[in-house]
């Protein structure tokens, strides 16, 4: 009910808290007047004031690709779900799949010795990982 | 009670004198009092309406910026929380003792405590997005067929307050029920209607005493504990999470200190007037301010060593956002804050030292209210500057409230207050029974002691 | 509960005559009389000499009931609707302590003035009564049948009633 404690334990910060009813057209706070409404994406809701968000990893997504195989039987394959962020992104830099499987790219990626994640020393486990820039050290 | 027995007999009041002066405390208040009451419910407005525009329009009205998520509301439930604790130890924790001394000042203590967490309990509900979903923190059946996770502090909270505010009342309500059949065989008109209602059949018969003795103490031993609890388990809300300069096992009884601390400089703060208006200066003498003093001295030396070995170790430790966050409270932005904090509960204690102080009823109240002050910004410093300072330099912010937050804690007092002043000229705020019962009945032998 | 009983009702001014009194009463073997005080006095409770009260049982069963109560609803709940929180086992015992002990105590209070309000029910004496003696008066009730007021009359004057009067 928007207590917040959760982001004053998220050392990242990445939680948003709805300060104000932007989802609602009467209030004066409402973000989304014609022409903005198209920008909103029918899977995901608006929520009103006083809900924390955060990045679900496209939620919405990865339940579809989820109840397509469940429909055809087909078990899902690495890289079936793509995220947003995926997608938009012309450089290719973002890649999203199953860290519980070993084979799956983003494991092999995760692996990879230039990975770091943001504050490991906490012990947090992020789910996100970055590979770090690759620099010529001796020739600086 | 053997403290009691030898000293100024001559002086000592009759059961007689205590049952009068006390019940005259009660009804047919001066223009005073109405005036008082009269300013208290308009900032208890001023704090509705701000409370409700809030509500209206969404948190943002507040001056909450990222990542500081936890303002003054936090803060202010905290500092109310930890004003009740003290009511309990002189109550309960001082009863089990035998601490004759107690017993003409635990009734307003009690009340207070009351009235506390009356108050502190109004603050979660203020602070979350949505007030209208508050009931969400109970685990009750729903159609989401989702339960609260009780792995989380903040349940913990839910619990250990709402236990605590339930049984402060019925200690308070217990210990009044003789008190107001001694009022009830005084008063006359409606009042006499509303004592005989409230002192619920009471006629002190051996039976009723015997099992209204046995039924106090079992009370005042389980109030011990969960006073002991309550505070703990709020400092927990912090320490369980990973936040440099909440992250530290040295929450709890450094919390419980600080409660007992501002508590009682708060019982200080509201016997002074009391004492003098009500003319209860046979009752409340200078030794109980000393011994309220030395309880102040002592939970103030406490405080004063946690926040010297919070420093200790986050140099001590060796971590790097431990002693980042310790450096940005005594340097940063927030540095007034900081130094108010150090210098009214660290510093002004110590000049408890001199009896001259301590047996001082002005120098006193200055003093509680320079601790009451210092604890709220104690509260102010912990929650706000250690948010404000975390891991991420691109996620750091400077929080500074809103009128709305102003106009919400100083509505919070006048709640305080409110009920406070109702209070105390409705029932006794000096318990009549504890007070006799500490003074010796006439005999017809003479005690040899 | 039953009518208002007839009696001799006593007043006394100090306390060791008071306890004087009910010592004579019971060698005399009077059993129902009804003795008031302000406060809580322990030399009259001895003199009486009650057993202690049972409302001991009754913080002991709530007590106990709390705690089972804490760790029974956290415990069912947890794998009732089950999801993992915080990588931690479903059933963490150590988090739900709190829990439970905040229960216990919970409990044990409500308890607690559930028992004195039924043991002061159960007991519950009625007789004639003074309003001096909620302020410095101790009181004791007789009763009796008004022909044989005479010697308990007696008995409490002589052992320093202030004041002796018969009721019905």
């Amino acid at each position: 009910m928007g207590t917040r404690y959760c982001s004053n334990n998220c050392s990242y910060k990445v939680r948003i808290f709805n300060w104000f009813d932007h989802s609602n057209e009467n209030d004066p706070a409402f973000a989304f007047p014609d022409p903005l409404h198209w920008l909103l994406n029918p899977d995901v809701t608006v929520r009103s004031k006083g809900v924390m968000e955060k990045c679900t990893f496209c939620v919405q997504r990865i339940r579809a690709k989820q109840n397509d195989s469940k429909l055809s039987g087909e078990p899902l394959a690495d890289g079936d779900v793509v995220t947003a962020c995926q997608q938009t992104c012309p450089a290719d830099a973002i890649v999203f799949g199953d860290l519980n499987d070993p084979d799956s790219r983003v494991s092999a990626m995760a692996a990879d010795e230039r990975g770091y994640r943001v504050l490991e020393g906490l012990n947090t486990r992020p789910a996100v990982t970055y590979l770090k820039k690759v620099r010529n050290t001796v020739e600086e | 009670m053997a403290t009691i027995a030898e000293p100024q007999h001559d002086t000592l009041p009759t059961y007689n004198d205590v049952t009068r002066d006390i019940a005259n405390t009660l009804g047919s208040p001066k223009k005073g009092y109405y005036v008082l009451l009269g300013i208290v419910l308009v900032v208890l407005l001023v704090g509705a309406v701000a409370l409700l525009y809030q509500v209206r329009f969404g948190l943002g009205v507040a001056g909450y910026r990222p990542p500081v998520l936890w303002g003054v509301y936090i803060t202010t439930f905290v500092f109310w929380v930890g004003i009740a604790h003290s009511g309990t130890l002189i109550s309960a924790i001082l009863y089990l003792f035998r601490s004759a001394w107690r017993t003409s000042v635990y009734r307003t203590a009690e009340a207070m405590t009351v009235f506390a967490v009356m108050t502190a309990g109004l603050f979660p509900l203020i602070h979350v997005g949505r007030i209208w979903y508050a009931y969400w923190l109970f685990p009750y059946p729903n159609q989401r067929q989702l339960w609260v996770n009780f792995k989380s502090p903040l349940v913990w909270d839910v619990f250990a307050v709402s236990t605590y505010f339930t049984v402060s009342t019925c200690f308070l309500i217990v210990g009044l029920i003789p008190d107001v059949a001694a009022i009830r065989d005084l008063a006359k008109g409606w009042r006499k209607k509303l004592y005989t209602l409230t002192a619920l059949n009471w006629r002190g018969t051996d039976q009723q005493w015997r099992h209204y003795t046995r039924a106090y103490l079992y009370l005042a031993a389980l109030a011990t504990p969960l006073v002991l609890s309550v505070h703990s388990v709020v400092s927990w809300d912090f320490a369980m999470s990973i936040v440099p300069g909440w992250h530290a096992t040295i929450f709890a009884p450094y919390f419980v200190a600080g409660a007992i601390y501002s508590g009682v400089a708060m019982v200080v703060t509201l016997l002074v007037p009391l004492r003098k208006v009500f003319a209860m200066e046979r009752y409340i003498t200078v030794r109980h301010f000393e011994n309220l003093a030395k309880l102040l001295l002592l939970t103030g030396l406490i405080v004063g060593y946690a926040y010297g070995i919070e420093y200790f170790i986050a140099w001590y430790s060796g971590n790097p956002f431990e002693k980042a966050s310790f450096w940005n409270r005594a340097f940063g932005d927030y540095w007034w804050a900081t130094w108010t904090m150090i210098l009214c509960n660290g510093v002004l204690p110590l000049f408890l030292f001199f009896k001259k102080v301590r047996t001082s009823i002005p120098a006193l109240f200055v003093l509680s209210l320079f601790v009451n002050l210092g604890m709220w910004f104690e509260r102010f410093v912990i929650i706000v500057v250690s948010l404000s300072f975390e891991y991420e330099p691109y996620a750091m912010g400077h929080y500074t409230p809103s009128w709305v937050e102003f106009a919400i804690l100083a509505g919070s007092f006048a709640w305080f207050f409110m009920w406070f002043l109702l209070f105390a000229k409705n029932f006794p705020t000096v318990s009549i029974t504890e007070v006799k019962e500490i003074m010796p009945l006439p005999r017809k032998r003479k005690v040899h002691t | 509960m039953s009518r208002q009983k007839s009696g001799v009702l006593a007043a006394f001014r100090q306390v060791d005559a008071a306890t004087d009194a009910i010592k004579a009463l019971k060698e005399l073997g009077h059993k129902d009389f009804i003795v008031y005080t302000p406060v809580p006095n322990v030399e009259v409770a001895a003199a009486i000499g009650h057993k202690v009260s049972s409302v001991r049982v009754w913080t002991l069963i709530g007590g106990l009931l709390g705690v089972t109560t804490g760790f029974a609803m956290t415990l069912w709940m947890s794998y009732d609707y089950p999801i993992v929180v915080g990588g931690k086992p479903l059933g963490s015992i150590v988090p739900y302590v709190v829990i439970g002990f905040e229960l216990t105590i919970l409990f044990g209070a409500l308890a607690t003035l559930a028992g004195v309000a039924f043991n002061a029910w159960k007991t519950n004496q009625p007789g004639p009564f003074d309003p001096r003696f909620t302020n410095d008066t101790i009181g004791i009730f007789v009763p009796c049948e008004e022909d044989r007021t005479g010697p308990i009359e007696e008995l409490l004057t002589s052992n320093g009633a202030t004041e002796v009067r018969y009721e019905s």
